[in-house]
């Protein structure tokens, strides 16, 4: 990954992220997340289990993206994540001094249980939008809502926490921590959550390697394994939490298509089997096929949210 | 996430180690290496310290010495500062200060001291020779007579020699010219064939006209620490008596340096052959290889003399015979034979040194000084008088592991009331005599160096005439002295307690409890008005005892160098390796660890890291000392070493706090230099995972 693009563009994603920490600092600071935090001290927070925060929204939807003009947001035209009536939303991250506009218009409600790709062409806002569904980043304009949660008001410690409890990760590189042998792998959201006995711990482990069809590769490293293999490592590894939403960032686009086609069959089976909300970006079309839904980007708009309505068109 | 599993982050850690393995041996090797460095410069330098102090306390200065506090210098029993004269005031009342420091609880023993540097007067060898035959003259043994005759006319021949060879060289060779005529008479054969018959009258005209021109012996530079011989003895465990006797209670007394007494006392040649031959069976030099001693050999050859003035016309023959079988085929007269004698090599020098204790030892005087022989020992007393004592030489004596050490060896020992005689206390009389000089001179005020000048005419000269030792009114003063010692060379044991002491050692029952000691005499000195004032062993040994404070300090700074350097290595290859971990740290970040959980992760990889390469260095440092220990550190010979070491080798001990110091120190520094790249890497904003490509 030397001097390719993806580089600079890594390197721009992390200066990029520190001038979001800044930003998000100066909304938590003004919002009324902010006076919370401040009365509760750090301490406080460090011990508040994301479980603790009241399910007032139980029956709303698990997602809710509005990236949207402040404009919209004064006028008070999303207050509710049913309502989209948006326009010229935005998600901009600065890229040398000119800001680039990812998402422009985009509304999107996800409910519980969803299968649903997000499609479109290279530079259309797929990745972008997945990580403002992910809390890795957060909107410049706009409003994301996790089971609820506004993700505005969240500091890192909590963004974070929420991502452990609530979010899995499926990355197009696989992303296993190369020193961790597939067990280690899998076993490592859970130590980090904490709470489980190791036997628990071993258990939940296994039941999921065993899901992904790796018992027998347990004690190897992720360099041992093939593509397909790392997957579904990755995989296990996302759903060992138990997470409400999965999210998969072109999870099969390093794959051959009959491995492919096989991880999205896993995927799909789970969905099936436990309910879990999949969220996945693609550009396949064999992949979007299995999809129950689609979402099609273009150009940062929504062209269709695979609910009959064209948002971004308006 | 409550708190994060350090069972996790260890075990992250562990494998992220083993899986950057490259950077961890080499960060790694530096890091042990520093702790090394650490961990066996401290324990050799404590141990240095150990040994140092063991020397230095065991043989001369006791744990603490209580000098007065009007002190206007420093003691110090080592360095330049010891040929000087120190003032030290001195300790008036002692029998009081003893009492009050016994009683503290630590305190073993107190010891009075006195130390100055004094001069021993030997007669020339022509003195001695013109004595002996005065007195076979007296007991009219003709054999004695003709033998001692024999021996003086080729002392004098050889002066004469000498003298004439002088004159050729010096710019004003009209001066000699009464002293030459003097020499050819008494060297010529009338002279001794009409010495039968006027003994007395010839006696007196060698003694007048002719012994003042032998060049006069300088005597032996003396300095020695005066004390109470027996306490001395009781309490400082390197002292040993080598040879002879220990000076009998209730006696006045000298007791050699056995070192100092070989060195200075000994015949010259013999000597060089003694150092060769030390050098070659306790260090295994050979003369081949070392020159240094090929220098030692040739300056040898200069003091031939030595020998062949001591040798009498029949020993002379005797010895030239037998060299010229030795070295067959060598040119020339018994000179040239000696000289060709001394060029030793390594194939040689056994024979040779066989030869000369054989041979040629048995008809020289080996020692200036016998053990049992009166010597005179003058020294220059506080109220500006020459002042002298006669003491018998009861014997020699040795400090136990430090024998070949020059440093350790310059003191002899003395009774301290025969220091007291020689010191001279400023009593009252002296100080009215001294008053009137005072007024006599004109000049108002006056310090003590000002009346010296005023008696003596100016402290240079005062030197000098120390330096050439000959002056006649000592003499006279010696004479009488000798009479007065012989009166008085007993005393009252009880007397070593009553009256003055320059200064004072203090032994310990436990020397850790030093500090605690000295402030507890501090207190009393104090309380009591004592007038005392307690010093370390380090700080009255002078330069010395600085020795490891400045070793200790180029240790620090090699260390803090090479830390410098480590710290450097280490943030740089952290920082490398955070780059090559980004797209790891922003998938752990996304995934749900906190920025505190990759903080934690870097600096424990780092001290797990640094225990384990401090534990490899420590080790191995650990190993080098025990190592050490058996096999012991020789001092080569080097007299400084030798003194450091307390011995002939230095057999050091592991110290277990420095390996701590040494882990901890280490471990630091490694936090120290990963705390930035660790900052760097928490960092590390999660949504990099969703950009890295494998």
């Amino acid at each position: 990954m030397r001097d390719s693009p993806e580089t600079a563009r890594a390197a721009r994603g992390w200066r990029h992220a520190g001038g979001r920490r800044r930003g998000r600092g100066a909304t938590a600071a003004t919002g009324p997340g902010a006076r919370d935090n401040l009365r509760r001290g750090r301490f406080f927070r460090v011990f508040r289990k994301f479980s603790e925060y009241p399910s007032r929204f139980l029956e709303s939807p698990v997602v809710f993206v509005c990236a949207c003009s402040a404009d919209d947001a004064r006028k008070g035209a999303h207050h509710d994540g049913r309502n989209r009536r948006s326009s010229r939303c935005g998600e901009g991250y600065p890229l040398g001094s000119l800001t680039v506009q990812a998402l422009r218009g985009v509304s999107l409600t996800l409910e519980q249980g969803e299968f649903a790709a997000i499609a479109g062409t290279s530079g259309s806002g797929k990745t972008t939008l997945l990580n403002l569904i992910g809390c890795v980043d957060v909107p410049t304009r706009g409003t994301v809502r996790i089971d609820g949660q506004s993700t505005a008001s969240l500091n890192d410690a909590k963004l974070t926490e929420l991502r452990l409890r609530k979010l899995g990760f499926i990355f197009q590189t696989f992303n296993l921590i190369a020193v961790l042998d597939v067990f280690q792998n899998v076993e490592f959201p859970l130590l980090l959550q904490g709470g489980l006995s190791k036997a628990e711990r071993s258990a939940r482990v296994r039941e999921m390697v065993e899901k992904v069809g790796l018992t027998r590769q347990l004690r190897q490293r992720p360099s041992e394994l093939s593509g397909g293999q790392r997957q579904r490592v990755a995989i296990a590894r996302a759903l060992v939490t138990r997470p409400a939403i999965v999210l998969a960032d072109e999870p099969t686009a390093n794959l051959d298509s009959a491995t492919g086609t096989a991880i999205i069959e896993l995927m799909k089976q789970i969905n099936a089997d436990q309910g879990t909300t999949f969220i996945f970006s693609t550009h396949d079309p064999k992949v979007t096929d299995r999809a129950d839904r689609v979402i099609r980007l273009q150009d940062g708009l929504i062209v269709d949210d695979g609910r009959g309505v064209k948002a971004g068109a308006a | 996430m409550g708190g994060i599993s350090f069972g996790l982050l260890l075990r992250i850690a562990l494998r992220s180690l083993v899986g950057h393995r490259i950077k961890g041996l080499i960060v790694g090797a530096i890091l042990a290496f520093g702790t090394f460095l650490v961990v066996l410069g401290t324990t050799l330098l404590d141990n240095v310290e150990r040994a140092m102090e063991e020397s230095i306390t065991g043989s001369l200065t006791g744990h603490l010495q209580l000098v007065s506090t009007e002190a206007d210098d420093e003691l110090a029993f080592f360095g330049p500062a010891v040929a000087s004269d120190q003032d030290l005031a001195s300790i008036a009342d002692y029998a009081r200060v003893k009492e009050a420091v016994l009683a503290i609880d630590n305190v073993q023993a107190v010891i009075p001291m006195g130390r100055q540097v004094a001069q021993g007067v030997v007669g020339n060898e022509l003195d001695q020779r013109l004595e002996e035959l005065r007195a076979a003259v007296r007991e009219e043994d003709g054999e004695k007579i003709a033998d001692l005759s024999a021996r003086v006319q080729r002392m004098v021949r050889l002066l004469l020699v000498e003298k004439e060879n002088t004159r050729e060289i010096v710019a004003n060779p009209e001066e000699l010219d009464e002293g030459i005529a003097h020499l050819r008479r008494a060297s010529s054969d009338e002279f001794w064939a009409a010495f039968p018959a006027d003994p007395i009258g010839s006696l007196e005209f060698l003694d007048t006209k002719v012994a003042p021109l032998s060049s006069t012996d300088p005597g032996i530079f003396l300095p020695y620490v005066a004390t109470d011989l027996h306490a001395y003895a009781e309490h400082f465990p390197h002292f040993e008596i080598a040879d002879g006797e220990m000076v009998p209670r209730g006696r006045k007394g000298f007791l050699f340096n056995k070192t100092y007494f070989e060195e200075t006392a000994k015949n010259k040649v013999a000597r060089t052959l003694d150092t060769v031959k030390e050098a070659i069976e306790l260090d295994g030099k050979t003369i081949a290889g070392d020159p240094l001693l090929q220098e030692k050999i040739a300056t040898g050859t200069k003091y031939i003399r030595h020998v062949t003035e001591q040798l009498g016309p029949k020993d002379a023959a005797h010895v030239e015979a037998k060299l010229r079988e030795l070295l067959p085929g060598t040119e020339g007269g018994l000179q040239e034979l000696l000289v060709a004698f001394l060029q030793v090599d390594d194939a040689t020098f056994a024979e040779r040194y066989r030869f000369f204790y054989d041979v040629i030892a048995p008809r020289i005087r080996l020692y200036r000084i016998n053990v049992g022989d009166v010597v005179t020992i003058r020294a220059l007393s506080q109220d500006g008088y020459m002042r002298a004592v006669n003491l018998k030489v009861y014997g020699t004596f040795r400090l136990k592991g430090l024998e070949r050490s020059a440093l350790a060896s310059i003191y002899n020992l003395m009774d301290l009331m025969s220091f007291r005689d020689l010191y001279g206390l400023m009593t009252p009389e002296k100080r009215r005599e001294i008053d009137a000089l005072r007024a006599e001179v004109g000049v108002a005020d006056l310090d003590r160096g000002d009346v010296e000048d005023a008696l003596f005419g100016g402290g240079a000269e005062v030197d000098t005439e120390l330096a050439s030792g000959a002056v006649d009114v000592d003499a006279a003063l010696a004479a009488a002295g000798a009479e007065l010692a012989k009166a008085t060379d007993t005393f009252d044991p009880a007397d070593l307690e009553r009256g003055m002491t320059l200064h004072a050692a203090v032994v310990l029952k436990d020397p850790a409890r030093l500090a605690e000691t000295m402030a507890a005499i501090e207190q009393a000195s104090r309380e009591q008005e004592l007038g005392v004032r307690p010093f370390t062993w380090q700080q009255v040994a002078g330069i010395v005892g600085q020795f490891v404070l400045v070793m200790r300090v180029v240790l620090y700074v090699a260390i803090g160098i090479l830390f410098a350097v480590a710290l450097v290595i280490i943030n740089n290859s952290m920082v490398m390796a955070t780059m090559d971990r980004v797209g790891e740290i922003g998938t752990m970040r996304a995934i749900g660890a906190r920025r505190r959980f990759v903080l934690a992760l870097f600096l424990l990889e780092t001290v797990v890291l640094a225990l384990l390469a401090g534990a490899v260095g420590s080790g191995l440092a650990v190993g080098l000392v025990a190592l050490l220990g058996k096999t012991g550190i020789p001092a080569a010979g080097n007299d400084a070493l030798i003194f450091l070491f307390g011995g002939p080798a230095l057999y050091p001990q592991v110290v277990w706090a420095n390996l701590l110091v040494g882990l901890l120190a280490i471990t630091s520094i490694s936090l120290v230099s990963t705390f930035y790249p660790a900052r760097i890497a928490a960092r590390i904003a999660p949504v990099v995972a969703m950009q890295s490509r494998e």
